[in-house]
């Protein structure tokens, strides 16, 4: 912490690029997907500095290759608008013009001085418009995205799963932009990362950004979403080669640190290696997939079990995934594969901290979950039992159904 | 930059080996890589990707299952002319090395495991086959190179995949997988005996494993149509691309690598968000987003790819046609200052490659097949006049021919 900011960077000793994040926290909503979507894509093409994408694009290779990216990323309830950067480290290149000071100026100008003109405005809206194209064109974003529509059809707020609204973006001015950007001053904020001279970076940083947010609280304490009930099956028919089928499973109550565990643990039995269940069930035993994937979502109470299937397969698929929780709820689990889950779980934690990302990601996610503190992953991955593991899949409800064929 | 420390043998039977050393990370990275790909000569279209799918298989089952009790990862990937099995773990790193080599060397193809893997396969195609940029990029490069083995996708067709045989399998894996066509990767924080039993181990699994020789006879170049026009069925977003074949590619300074780099920087600095030309096709709203662009470079031909979106496709491509004819490559006074930037760039990505243990080893392996020294090219780049860039890329470029294709907007497939 510098003079009781939430500034908090470590000292890089292992890679030849640093890495910084400026995290803003806000409600997440659709209004305030929708505009922190549009403003950091606006930031990414212009400041007031670099009044044009160009002109940034130079900058950036003068920096040896700078990388800067503004997005807003989504944590149950919160939205959190993260600028990443990372950059070479200057004691890796023999350019004295090339120095932590050159570095932090650009990317505090990039984060707090937006170019706020019709003419970006109208600009990143495009680009928001051929990107939205591109995603919706892909169906298993598509099916993401329908799955995400019913199962928050209640809360409409918590449904978007990429942009935003793309009707608010296009109709957005940029009084809407400049008002939103104004109201993140106070919103609460941290600035996370690594550097080889930590010392230097985060006094640059304590210079460069003055947010008031940057002393307020960042952690939240209740963070996750409930599932909803729904209880339903949805289809929808595009004309695709594979047929893309979600299945959510509501998980009963909210969850603790405990399940994070253990709904890991269950995602690496089911589908982390070629070795689990499902991957083993629906690809090699059946050849209806190339691919089966299960997710986690603890802060939406989610757990999600999707793939990209063999249209005529559908079925089949449905009634493998469902015997397969069935078989852990009643305590039938390979006990050699559980153990071999855990071990490969932890196993990528070691191989994860090899990554510069990765960390940072983690310092966000631990920043943001008052509870995470002092939480230990592995030992928490290591300790789930065979009991544990049926108790967890117990509490889970087959929630809603969607294919996309 | 600090360059890491690589120890490098090649055996009596040709086979390769190389140790890369990166104290301090936890990751340990093991890989095998062939010197035979997709758009090599093969009875047909996706066995080399088959091969990959297959060479899982042995007597005893998946081992892939294998690798995961050691706690290992393991995966692989079949590119133009190569074909690279790897596995990575935080331990067990004599068993992971095992076990790989008897992956790569010791294949079991049987009628019933071959016909197992079809659909699998075939599901794989299809997924690709969904995303909208798939018929674009197939069907200009089969316009192009015909239904040769570059233009195919890498898993080949529906029907290609359903006619393979465990026979088909055995025959191209003895003519394609010998020594001289096999290099080895490993990379990790090894200590100096680690170093020395994992080179033994190599040489010995090598010469247990794969006979010695130079396998099939290399491919020449494909002939090639160029001015091959096309307007595909809308696929609801407005692509295009471009494709320029390149007969006259070859190496610069002893390096097809930098040769592709050299194009690489040419073309970013001509096309890239940098450049006054997409400045203006943004300002025209002709552009948005960046384009892609990469160089291909395969035994069978090479070319460069451009890929972008667009309301006005038709007009972009017109442009591009214009921006890529030789006298106007090097127009405009930017191209000096733009080549000083992007080998900053060029030089930072090098050093920031370093900390990624499976990018950098696959690029080192590809790179021993080849003969390439990626901290060699790294110096001759940053040497390198603008006079002496700008005459090899107008070489490279001689002969040249484009081909484009758009999805038209509107007309539903």
């Amino acid at each position: 912490m510098v003079n009781d900011k939430n500034i908090k960077i470590q000292s890089n000793q292992k890679f030849s690029a640093a890495s910084l994040g400026y995290f803003v926290r806000l409600p997440l909503t659709q209004h305030n997907l929708a505009l922190a979507t549009l403003l950091t894509k606006m930031q990414g093409n212009a400041s007031e500095s670099y009044p044009d994408p160009a002109m940034i694009a130079a900058r950036f290779s003068e920096l040896y290759s700078f990388r800067f990216e503004a997005a807003p990323q989504l944590f149950g309830k919160e939205l959190v608008i993260s600028y990443l950067v990372d950059f070479v480290e200057p004691q890796e290149i023999l350019d004295p013009d090339y120095n932590y000071r050159e570095i932090m100026e650009t990317f505090i100008d990039l984060v707090t001085n937006p170019l706020l003109v019709a003419k970006n405005l109208e600009l990143s809206q495009r680009q928001l418009r051929d990107e939205y194209q591109e995603l919706v064109a892909q169906p298993n974003n598509q099916a993401l995205i329908d799955f995400f529509n019913y199962w928050y059809q209640d809360q409409p707020d918590y449904a978007a799963s990429f942009l935003g609204p793309i009707e608010e973006i296009e109709a957005a001015t940029v009084q809407d932009v400049r008002r939103f950007f104004d109201s993140l001053e106070s919103c609460p904020s941290c600035l996370l990362g690594q550097a080889y001279d930590a010392r230097q970076v985060a006094r640059l940083a304590n210079e460069g950004l003055d947010a008031s947010g940057l002393s307020l609280a960042f952690p939240m304490s209740d963070l996750a979403i409930a599932a909803p009930d729904l209880r339903f099956a949805k289809a929808a028919e595009q004309g695709n080669q594979q047929a893309q089928l979600f299945l959510g499973y509501g998980y009963k109550a909210l969850p603790n640190l405990a399940d994070l565990a253990c709904g890991t643990v269950l995602r690496e039995y089911l589908t982390g290696e070629q070795s689990s269940r499902l991957f083993a069930k629906v690809r090699e035993e059946k050849g209806a997939a190339y691919a089966v994937e299960s997710n986690w979502y603890a802060d939406n109470s989610l757990f999600l079990i999707n793939a990209g299937l063999d249209p005529g397969k559908v079925e089949l698929t449905e009634q493998i995934i469902a015997k397969e929780m069935q078989m852990v709820a009643d305590g039938r689990i390979d006990p050699g594969l559980l153990k071999q889950s855990k071990q490969a779980l932890v196993n990528r934690q070691l191989i994860n901290q090899d990554s510069s990302a990765w960390l940072l990601a983690r310092k966000i996610r631990y920043a943001l979950h008052e509870n995470y503190e002092g939480f230990n992953f592995a030992q928490a991955v290591k300790a789930v039992t065979s009991k544990d593991l049926a108790n967890f899949v117990k509490n889970l409800y087959l929630n809603e159904s969607y294919v996309l064929k | 930059m600090i360059r890491p420390n690589i120890v490098k043998k090649t055996f009596p039977s040709g086979f390769k080996a190389q140790v890369i050393l990166k104290p301090g990370f936890n990751q340990r990275f093991f890989g095998i890589i062939v010197d035979f790909g997709s758009s090599d000569p093969q009875p047909v279209p996706g066995l080399a990707h088959f091969l990959e799918h297959k060479l899982f298989a042995s007597q005893e089952g998946d081992l892939s299952l294998e690798f995961e009790k050691l706690g290992s990862d393991v995966n692989a990937f079949t590119s133009f002319n190569e074909t690279m099995y790897y596995a990575s773990g935080v331990k067990n790193v004599g068993p992971t090395i095992d076990l790989l080599f008897k992956l790569v060397g010791e294949p079991f193809f049987t009628k019933e495991n071959v016909e197992q893997e079809i659909p699998i396969i075939q599901q794989e195609l299809a997924m690709y086959q969904d995303e909208p940029d798939w018929v674009l990029g197939d069907s200009l490069l089969r316009a192009v190179y015909g239904d040769s083995n570059l233009a195919i996708d890498v898993a080949g067709t529906k029907e290609s995949i359903a006619s393979v045989t465990s026979g088909m399998l055995l025959a191209t894996y003895e003519e394609n997988y010998v020594a001289e066509k096999l290099s080895f990767v490993a990379c990790g924080d090894f200590s100096e005996n680690q170093v020395k039993t994992i080179m033994r181990q190599a040489k010995t699994l090598s010469e247990t494993y794969f006979k010695p020789g130079k396998g099939a006879k290399r491919s020449k170049p494909l002939p090639f149509k160029a001015g091959q026009d096309l307007v595909l069925p809308s696929q609801g977003v407005p692509l295009f691309a471009l494709e320029v074949s390149l007969p006259n590619f070859k190496k610069v300074l002893a390096s097809q690598d930098l040769a592709q780099i050299l194009l690489e920087i040419m073309l970013e600095s001509k096309l890239g968000s940098m450049s006054t030309w997409f400045a203006g096709m943004r300002q025209k709203q002709l552009l948005n987003q960046p384009l892609q662009i990469s160089v291909n470079t395969t035994r069978q031909g090479n070319y460069v790819m451009i890929l972008g979106t667009s309301q006005d496709a038709e007009k972009v491509i017109a442009e591009l046609k214009k921006q890529l004819q030789a006298d106007q490559l090097f127009a405009g006074r930017e191209m000096d200052g733009f080549f000083d930037l992007l080998k900053r760039s060029w030089l930072a990505q090098t050093i920031r490659g370093l900390d990624h243990l499976p990018a950098f080893s696959v690029e080192l392996a590809e790179e021993s097949l080849d003969g390439e020294d990626i901290f060699a090219m790294t110096k001759k780049i940053q040497a390198m006049s603008f006079a002496d860039y700008q005459a090899f890329c107008l070489d490279l470029w001689q002969g040249c021919g484009i081909s484009t294709a758009y999805l038209a907007q509107g007309q539903e497939d």
